[in-house]
């Protein structure tokens, strides 16, 4: 005789779909559930060469997450290349979380739904150029660097950080409320005309 | 009939379906009964690597470090590099680098030329508490033809990862991308122990102005 499996919290029974299996959802002993619908999932262009010596810790390309969901940022592809006059130099972008402010200036990124069914992203400004004005902008300490040499012209580099696992949601870089990411033209270095960066950043928000 | 809740046998906890998928709630574990894909209890970081010798640092001169405290296990998932050379060429030589952990007993002193905002772990989540990782900081040099100093030598281990390139040219750049950490496979990370560390050392030979490791080590912390 077949019985039906009833929640213990509620009066929810169980599916058995027509295939003969049991539904089931993954999560972690502390209560999260691992691979949670996301709200949407985006990407936006990274797209800047110099035509100035943008001075050490120029911040050239940054998103702002607005008020009400996370972003859970899962790829950073990041190309560098270099047609400028060689230098003895390696030059450095910094990947940065910040708060507090919005940047300004440079021109808007358009965020594209990987599925155009999803609504609007949550990314509250999105822009690069510049660089950008940081006035009252707090930023963290680097979280990520990515160098080339410039010591001969015509260089490029793809730097592809895959945050993200199956499974393992919590692998991502997290932009809570009102956080920003940030690329910034290193500590170490000011920018060379001709070194440039481009490729996206991809996210999810929940 | 009206539905049966199924009961643990080891508690009184009940197993719950989910109103509206109709699912119930699993957990994956293996047959040790250890959880897979268990979420840190304490959190998930990045240290960048940003060196570039402005001196011949000498072969063997550990150039990098950061050591575990004495409350978790740090579980290293990835090591992202690009090691870079824009100095003179050198004919017939390879430059590079080794990574070794090292046991108990030593850390490395705060001895880098640079600002100190360059030094602490970064949280991939803001709410996360601050890493586990020794003094919360990593150390490193890369301005003098001597490394990190330490303030008793721990043992270290031998080299885990080579990374090698050639300088016969120069502009050399290299990726070198090590993703540790696969789907439900926690134990494929590299683990430092409590109080254990790592260090990025120069090898094989001394380094040369203008040789460079950029990058970041992305880690958990159970």
């Amino acid at each position: 005789m077949a019985v039906t499996i009833k929640s213990g919290a509620t009066s929810d029974e169980l599916t058995i779909d027509s295939t003969g299996a049991a539904r089931f959802t993954l999560y972690d002993t502390a209560g999260n559930e691992l691979n949670a619908p996301v709200s949407g999932s985006y990407l936006a262009n990274i797209n800047f060469r110099h035509t100035a010596a943008d001075a050490a810790n120029s911040t050239m390309w940054t998103m702002r997450n607005g008020a009400t969901k996370t972003v859970y940022i899962r790829t950073i592809f990041l190309t560098t290349a270099f047609d400028g006059t060689a230098a003895a130099s390696t030059l450095r972008y910094s990947v940065q979380r910040f708060t507090t402010a919005t940047p300004t200036g440079g021109s808007a990124i358009t965020i594209i739904k990987k599925n155009n069914s999803f609504g609007a992203s949550t990314v509250a400004d999105i822009r690069q150029g510049g660089p950008l004005t940081t006035t009252s902008v707090v930023f963290e300490n680097d979280a990520m660097t990515f160098g080339m040499p410039i010591s001969v012209t015509n260089g490029i580099i793809w730097n592809q950080v895959y945050l993200d696992q199956p499974n393992q949601t919590y692998a991502n870089f997290e932009l809570a409320a009102n956080e920003g990411l940030a690329i910034r033209v290193n500590s170490a270095q000011a920018a060379v005309i001709g070194w440039g960066m481009y490729g996206f950043v991809e996210w999810h928000e929940r | 009939m009206a539905g049966v809740t199924v009961q643990s046998g080891a508690t009184s906890d009940l197993l719950t379906i989910d109103a509206t998928s109709k699912a119930f709630r699993g957990t994956l574990y293996d047959t040790a009964g250890i959880e897979i894909n268990v979420t840190p209890s304490g959190g998930a970081y990045t240290a960048p690597i940003n060196l570039r010798h402005t001196a011949a640092t000498a072969a063997g001169s550990k150039v990098w470090a950061m050591r575990n405290g004495n409350t978790k296990t740090m579980r290293i998932r990835t090591f992202f590099f690009t090691l870079g050379f824009d100095g003179t060429a050198i004919p017939a030589t390879n430059l590079g680098y080794s990574i070794q952990r090292y046991g108990t007993g030593g850390s490395a002193n705060a001895n880098n030329s640079l600002t100190d905002r360059n030094r602490s772990a970064i949280k991939k989540r803001s709410s996360y508490s601050a890493s586990t990782l020794a003094g919360g900081v990593f150390d490193y040099k890369d301005d003098a033809t001597t490394g990190l100093t330490w303030t008793s030598n721990p043992t270290f281990e031998t080299d885990a990862i080579v990374l090698r390139f050639p300088c016969s040219v120069t502009n050399t750049v290299v990726p070198f991308n090590a993703y540790f950490l696969q789907t439900n496979e926690s134990f494929s990370c590299f683990e430092l122990a409590i109080n254990e560390g790592i260090t990025i050392l120069v090898n094989p030979v001394a380094a040369i102005i203008g040789q460079s490791l950029t990058g970041f080590i992305e880690w958990d912390e159970v």
